[in-house]
Formats: structure tokens, sequence, C-alpha cells
């Protein structure tokens, strides 16, 4: 039998990828000549959210490693939209497709910052309303829904290119927000950022984190992805792309059953560089144990076997 | 797991750096480093300059975070996570190491680790003037001998080490081992990179420390993971020279 595409591409919203796995936005991706490593094995980039003017981000301690994951509060670092300009051009060379992330805190920031990343060369962009940690600005922005659905008509009216809405998990109703994001025209959801949490030092008496609460990730929050993913699939018609605690092949196939077209891969990195050529490979080999011909054969198949 | 540990002993090595002394079982190589907290101050990247049993970091006063980290006296406690990166290569062969400044505080372990693996190794020191010497009697002690810079030639050579290297056949060492500031680590490999195999230690400020945050990438690499002990092939053929 002669496949058409091979058997791990993907498409979403018009995105061609060679296969559905996704570099998550906050990881490796500060700089042109990391993301281009990183682009050899994996489907498609997010960059470092970006947003109007250049931010240090928070004092270090700024991360805090323990069994279960990582808690981080950075504080958006980035060199501001301008600055940026100079990594995507870099870019440009890059056969996957690159997905700019912004932050803003109010519609009109969204809106340039979409238009620079449109400008740049990126091939969809990613709206941060998740971020668990930063004043202003994240999911101080994303928890509601009126706004989250304005912000994503005015961004979609600005731009061409595809429009991802990145969801925060830190509410008591996530699908209503991916709700909000598909009525605004969002082209695909991205779920989940990270979970709010806290570690305390106990020996300095005092949060591990200079800010104090910071964003839980890595394989912990996993069956809180799973959860959010499952649950905006039995309610949107866009396509979602899964994030949360993936860091083996097996954790993949498990968002795309719950409902995932791709899914986006972060903190798992830290452990090992190589993780997506073994994700790619591991995936592949499932699929064709099992028979399948395409990632879109497995998507939301747990919905259907209950 | 982050560590929380014991100063056991602060010795003041000069007007302006401090090593403190404390417990910390893991093994660390040389030329690896920690992240290190008082609780007080930023967390910051320290290289281990003593790797025995009671391992070490020495800090040079540059900033809010190491004056505080210099206010710390003994039974006061650090929270250390690491050892993080790369080492230096040790093997029973012939070396020249190059310190500039503190570089020789990553160094020095690693000369005492060849002695110890059977190679050997001459070391090449530079400080700004003769009152901001250290640790050249510890390696003196342990048999190393060490050929010393000073920018206004207070002692030693008169000027940097970069400049006194070439007064080195190089010919007689299989590896080059140099830390220090970056213009003098970029003026040492146009000198060495041809003539013998050099790892250099880059200094960096780090945010995550652990290959996350991209923070301290230089040439597509990061620093806290990929080095900070670098072949200097490796960067320069990814472009690290080129200004």
């Amino acid at each position: 039998m002669v496949r058409k595409t091979p058997l791990l591409a993907v498409e979403i919203a018009g995105l061609q990828m060679k296969n559905p796995l996704i570099l998550a936005s906050g990881i490796l991706d500060t700089y042109a000549e990391t993301m281009l490593r990183i682009a050899e094995h994996a489907g498609a980039v997010v960059t470092k959210s970006v947003g109007i003017e250049e931010r240090k981000g928070y004092e270090n301690p700024v991360i805090f490693e323990f069994k279960h994951g990582v808690l981080n509060a950075m504080g958006l670092p980035n060199p501001g939209i301008e600055k940026f300009g100079e990594e995507m051009k870099k870019l440009r060379e890059c056969r996957a497709p690159i997905i700019g992330s912004i932050f803003g805190k109010d519609e009109r920031e969204f809106v340039l910052l979409a238009r620079k990343m449109e400008m740049y060369g990126a091939a969809a962009v990613e709206l941060n309303l998740s971020c668990p940690h930063a004043s202003g600005y994240g999911m101080e922005v994303g928890r509601d829904p009126v706004l989250v659905k304005s912000i994503v008509s005015a961004v979609k009216e600005a731009v061409k290119v595809p429009v991802f809405v990145k969801l925060t998990p830190n509410v008591t109703d996530i699908v209503s927000l991916g709700l909000a994001a598909e009525e605004g025209g969002a082209d695909a959801v991205v779920a989940i950022n990270t979970v709010r949490g806290l570690r305390i030092d106990i020996e300095f008496k005092r949060s591990v984190l200079s800010a104090g609460i910071g964003g839980y990730s890595g394989p912990g929050i996993l069956p809180i992805g799973l959860r959010c993913v499952f649950e905006l699939k039995r309610a949107l018609k866009i396509p979602i792309i899964g994030c949360g605690g993936i860091s083996t092949w097996e954790n993949v196939i498990e968002y795309l059953m719950a409902g995932a077209s791709a899914v986006e891969v972060g903190t798992a990195l830290r452990e090992d560089a190589g993780l997506f050529k073994k994700l790619e490979r591991g995936v592949k080999k499932y699929m064709e144990r099992k028979g399948y011909e395409s990632v879109e054969e497995v998507v939301a198949i747990a919905h259907r076997n209950r | 797991m982050p560590l929380h540990t014991e100063i056991v002993e602060v010795v003041e090595e000069n007007s302006s750096v401090k090593t403190f002394r404390f417990k910390f079982g893991a093994k660390v190589k040389p030329g690896q480093f920690c992240m290190v907290w008082d609780g007080v101050g930023e967390e910051v990247p320290m290289s281990f300059s003593y790797i025995g049993k009671i391992k070490g970091i020495t800090v040079k006063k540059v900033g809010k975070t190491t004056e505080l980290l210099h206010q710390r006296r003994t039974g006061e406690i650090l929270r250390i996570r690491g050892p993080f990166g790369t080492q230096y290569p040790i093997q029973p062969k012939r070396y020249l190491l190059i310190a500039g400044g503190t570089g020789i505080a990553s160094l020095s372990p690693a000369a005492e680790e060849i002695l110890v693996n059977g190679g050997s190794c001459r070391f090449i020191a530079g400080f700004r003037t003769a009152s901001e010497i250290f640790f050249v009697e510890r390696l003196r002690k342990a048999g190393i001998d060490v050929a010393i810079a000073t920018d206004d030639g207070s002692a030693g050579f008169k000027g940097f080490v970069s400049e006194l290297v070439k007064k080195f056949d190089v010919e007689h060492f299989d590896y080059a081992l140099a830390c220090g500031p970056l213009p003098m680590l970029k003026a040492i490999c146009r000198t060495l990179v041809d003539e013998v195999e050099t790892y250099i230690s880059i200094e960096s400020l780090m945010k995550c420390g652990i290959g996350l945050c991209d923070s301290c990438s230089v040439c597509g690499f990061q620093v806290c993971k990929d080095g900070p002990v670098f072949r200097a092939k490796d960067l320069i053929e990814n472009g690290w020279l080129v200004e």
C-alpha cells in the first residue's frame, strides 16, 4: 500500500507539520540558534512569549525542581517585540513552522504584537492568555471569557495567519474559556499552561521562588492537562493542542486519544534534549503496531470508547 | 533536589574574594557548577573551587548578591542545587591551564585532579595586581608550576595572560584548559586552538540552570547544560569567534 502522506504528518488550521510534536512556549526558545536545533525533530516550535517592551523577569530563584515536576516564576523575560525580530529573521530558513507566542495587557497590545509576528514570518500566533505569575498579563487577562473573546476577535481581524489561544487551567471552568476563544474566531486552543502552585523553603522560611507563587509543570500535571483536553473536546469544534506533563510517547498517545490534534512538550526536555526524536519514534511504532494510517484516526478515540 | 548545608569555613582570599566551604555529598567533577542561594539575595551560579569531601565555592564581590553572600558566616545555611554542567577532560596527559582572575577557582580542582590521574600541568594565572593573587600557593603546594601575569606588573609578567601564553611552546602540551573573562578566552582561543586541543569554561548569567529557559544560550548551546566547559572548536564551528 502506498501512503499519500507520512504517517505522523498533521495539519492544524493550515499549518503543515511533519509530526504532532510542538516545542512549548517558554522552553529553549529565546534564541534562533536553539530553536533551529529543536526544529530538526519537532513538528513546530513556539517562541518564547514576547511582549511590547523588554522585560528582565523576576530575580533568581525563578525555578525549583522536585520529584513530581518543576515550579517556575520567570516573570515573562523577553527582549521585546522589536528586538525579537532579529531572532525571527534567522528563523526564516527553518523548515518547521514557527509559532509566535505573544502576551499583552489588552486588545491593542495583542493586535500590535500579532501583526509584528506575522510580518516577521510566524506561521501562526499563540496568544498567551494563561501565564500564571505575571501581574497584569497572562491568566489575569485570560480567565475572563468576555476578554478572551474580544482579544481573539480583534487579533483575528488584524492578521491572516492562524490564531491559537493558550488557555489557563487555573479556573473553575476551562470549557467556558475554550468556547469564548472559539466564538472569537480562534483557529485552535492550546490546553494547558502551568498550574498555580507554591513550595516553601523551610530553612529560609519563605517561598522557594523570588516571586512567591509560580506555575507547576512536569509529570504531576499530566492528569489535569488530559482532563482539560477531554472536556474541551466535548464542547469545541476547533482543534485542540494538548500540553502539560508529557514526558513519554505514551503520554502523547494519551493526549491524542483525549482529543488533542497535536501536543506541546516543554519541561521534560530538561532531562533529555533528544526527546522529540524519541517521542516521534515511539508514537510511530505504536501507530504501526495498532494499524493506524494517520494521527487523525487516534484523535479523540477515548470519547468513543467509554 | 536542592540541599541545605551549613557553611563550615569562610576563607578571605583577598579584599574582594572569599571562599565558602561546606559539606555536600554528591560527587563533583572539575569544571562543574552549582546554583547557590542564601535565602536573602539572588540565587547565583558558582563553580566548585573544591571538589573533595568538603566542597567549596569562591565568590568575588561584584554586585548586590555577592556582597550579601560575603556577609555569610560559619554556621549559616546555603542552599545548593547541583552539581550541574560539563567537566574538564581529565586524563594522564600534559596540560596547560590558563586562568584569568576568578577563573582560577574553577581550574584549581582540575589541576589537582590531573595530577591525581597521572597527568602533568603547567599553570598560567593572571590577575590585575599582586594583592589580588589567590590560590597560587595552594597550587604550588600541590607541586604545580605556576606562572603569574599581572596587568600592572606588580607580580610576574606584566600584561595579560593571553600575551604570556604566547611565550609557551604549546607543542609540549596535549590539552589547554582556560577559564576567565570572555575577551581573554577569545584571545586565548585565537592563539591556541589550531595548535592544541583547547577546552574553555564560560561564565554566564543563568536563570534556571537546568537547560530549560535558554537565558544562557551561546551559539545554540546552553552554557548551563552543554557547558560551562566546551571544546573550543565546537563553539568556533558555530560562529563563536565571529565578531
